[in-house]
């Protein structure tokens, strides 16, 4: 037999009895579109964090200021001023340091013509440029000289253009921050949110030493940000932050640092790897389901394999052989599971489509999942549906057409 | 055509052995139409079963038309079954939810004619007087229409012999003349060899031969002219 005809009858077969097929089929659709939308959330979350990885920079490692104990009583991380600008133009000259940007970080009030607007304000130097991989669009970035010479240059975020400048090009206009008049030397590109969900654009960055002693009179800085040459070197790197600090905040052996190293990158990498664990999850859970479908599907093609005893025997007396009986019971089981499968498919794009649209959770369904769910189905159809259509080819004839 | 030499069927219950054939001898003819009568129990299902190729004997050859069919595997059987053979029951055993076409086309599913199955169906539902029921399902039809039905079923590939099991056993007695005369016919004008069971003389009476059954043996066979 061929088999365009199998499939023809197996069709015909389960349009005879539309109910029972459609409540079989219904195991699959949900568990293939459960599947789907699972790994859809899982790998929405996955890209999310990719896209906000990105968006951070590449081996990072962030220094704050740490713990120190002043007369037995502990202070909390970053309370102290441990952290001078000195240090960071010092790791610069680590071996596996490509560059290190101290930054001061603060709120300040931008005035520009008859608006104004609050917005972050941060004093770093030129190498959080390469650092954070921010370049401007329009302009330049802050050098050494606004360093050294404690310009009043600044770089406004897109944010920042939108809410003070409008239409008008920011480029060369003066805004005051907290009455200090600034230069606007460049616009920082739009970077987008970060992985805390803050909009990174809304900044002004000034150059460090204007931004300490006239914006907000400080000496030392709240964190320092490294780079470090490669990905292969961050320990090394970690390991001289750490040497050279203490070195030159002559700390005793023995003694706690006064400041904290944070591996950026590999933090990250531990939430990517816990987002793949998580979509794994969900997935084999979501597949749980499929399987159940497919039990559904074995019991189905068993009762229908009985109940069409007498059929079975017609089929062999009009000269059916065994592989023909086994293909049709087969290839009826696979129907079923395919078409649930594809269904499931459609349904499962629907749903993660409707959660990405009325929730803040991002879905994404890859092409892979979808693969995946439909070999899977074809897989259950085949496996649950192979005993029972080997019981009904390997049915007597004789008995078989006598059955009431 | 049909040739029985020295058939035994034995089943095995429990641990008693039953006899069911013991010993057949039978020659039947190309173009015969012969009735096999006898009792309940009398062996002449098994025999049928042997003859259509649903069953194997225990001893003794068995060879139709020229070929020794013990001997074969179980596809080629089916293959027997389905160029070789056509069968019509007394439950006249149509696919149920499914057309008198679909029904009739059944056969040729088996054995690779595609291009031409509707013409066919429709021929041969046509030759047992059902035009104008082709999309009717089994369940819309009468008894004696369904068992047309299966007789078209029976003719489809153009088999050389018809093995009717009790035909007319579920009919009334006009529908059952009605259905014989359609065996007579195939009998006279296509040669088709005819095997029939029955226990109703008149039926049986539709035959030129008659041969009786009993405990497994044939104990009467006689012709009419």
């Amino acid at each position: 037999m061929f088999i365009l005809p199998t499939i023809k009858i197996a069709f015909r077969g389960l349009r005879v009895n539309k109910m029972r097929s459609g409540l079989t089929m219904l195991g699959i659709i949900i568990g293939v579109a459960a599947v789907i939308t699972m790994l859809a959330v899982g790998e929405g979350a996955r890209e999310y964090l990719a896209k906000s990885i990105a968006s951070l920079g590449s081996n990072l490692i962030l220094v704050i200021p740490g713990s120190t104990t002043s007369g037995g009583a502990r202070m909390g991380t970053g309370n102290t001023n441990t952290l001078v600008p000195s240090d960071a133009q010092a790791l610069e000259g680590e071996s596996a340091i490509d560059a290190a940007a101290p930054m001061v970080r603060g709120v300040g009030q931008v005035v520009f013509q008859d608006r104004n607007w609050n917005t972050a304000v941060m004093g770093t130097t030129g190498s959080y440029e390469r650092i954070r991989d921010w370049p401007v669009s329009e302009g330049r970035f802050i050098n050494r000289q606004d360093v050294d010479g404690m310009t009043k240059d600044c770089l406004v975020g897109t944010t920042v253009v939108q809410e003070i400048f409008g239409d008008e090009d920011p480029l060369g206009r003066i805004i005051r921050i907290n009455q200090v008049p600034f230069t606007v030397v460049g616009v920082l590109q739009k970077k987008g949110q970060s992985l805390m969900g803050q909009d990174q654009d809304d900044i002004i960055i000034t150059p460090l030493s204007t931004a300490m002693s006239r914006l907000f009179g400080k000496t030392s800085v709240n964190a320092i940000m490294v780079k470090g040459k490669s990905d292969s070197l961050m320990n090394h790197a970690v390991e001289q932050v750490k040497t050279l600090l203490r070195q030159r905040h002559r700390i005793p052996e023995g003694g706690d640092d006064d400041f904290s190293v944070m591996n950026l990158s590999e933090m990250l990498a531990a939430a990517e790897a816990q987002t793949k664990i998580m979509t794994m999850l969900l997935g084999a859970v979501a597949s749980v389901s499929l399987l159940v479908g497919g039990i559904g599907i074995m019991n189905i093609m068993l009762v229908s394999v009985t109940e069409r005893t007498r059929e079975i025997g017609i089929r062999m007396a009009v000269g059916a052989r065994e592989r023909d009986i086994l293909l049709q019971f087969l290839v009826e089981a696979v129907v079923l599971s395919l078409t649930g499968g594809v269904i499931g498919i459609l349904l499962g794009v629907g749903f993660s489509t409707a959660i990405s649209e009325f929730s803040r959770f991002q879905t994404s369904v890859s092409l892979f999942s979808v693969l995946l769910s439909f070999a899977f189905s074809a897989a259950v159809g085949i496996f649950f549906g192979f005993y029972p259509a080997r019981k009904a080819a390997g049915m007597d004839p004789i008995s078989a057409l006598r059955y009431e | 055509m049909i040739e029985a030499m020295d058939l035994v069927k034995e089943y095995v219950i429990g641990d008693t052995t039953l006899r069911a054939l013991d010993g057949v001898n039978l020659h039947i003819g190309r173009g015969e139409f012969a009735a096999i009568m006898g009792p309940s129990g009398s062996g002449k299902s098994t025999f049928m079963n042997i003859v259509g190729c649903l069953d194997r004997p225990t001893s003794g050859s068995y060879i139709l038309d020229g070929t020794p069919v013990e001997t074969l595997s179980g596809d080629a059987l089916a293959g027997i079954r389905n160029r070789m053979l056509g069968f019509v029951f007394q439950g006249f055993n149509l696919l149920p939810r499914t057309t008198a076409l679909e029904n009739v086309e059944l056969p040729m599913y088996y054995n690779g004619h595609e291009e031409d199955m509707e013409e066919r169906a429709y021929a041969a539902l046509k030759s047992v007087g059902l035009s104008g029921r082709e999309r009717h399902f089994s369940s819309q039809l009468s008894g004696g229409q369904q068992q047309r039905v299966a007789i078209a079923r029976a003719l489809i590939n153009d088999p050389s012999v018809i093995l009717a099991d009790e035909p007319t056993g579920n009919l009334d007695s006009k529908t059952s003349i009605e259905i014989m005369d359609i065996f007579t016919k195939l009998n006279g004008e296509k040669g088709i060899t005819i095997v029939l069971v029955t226990h109703e003389p008149d039926i049986a009476s539709f035959a030129k031969r008659r041969i009786h059954f009993r405990d497994g043996k044939i104990v009467s066979d006689e012709r009419t002219n």
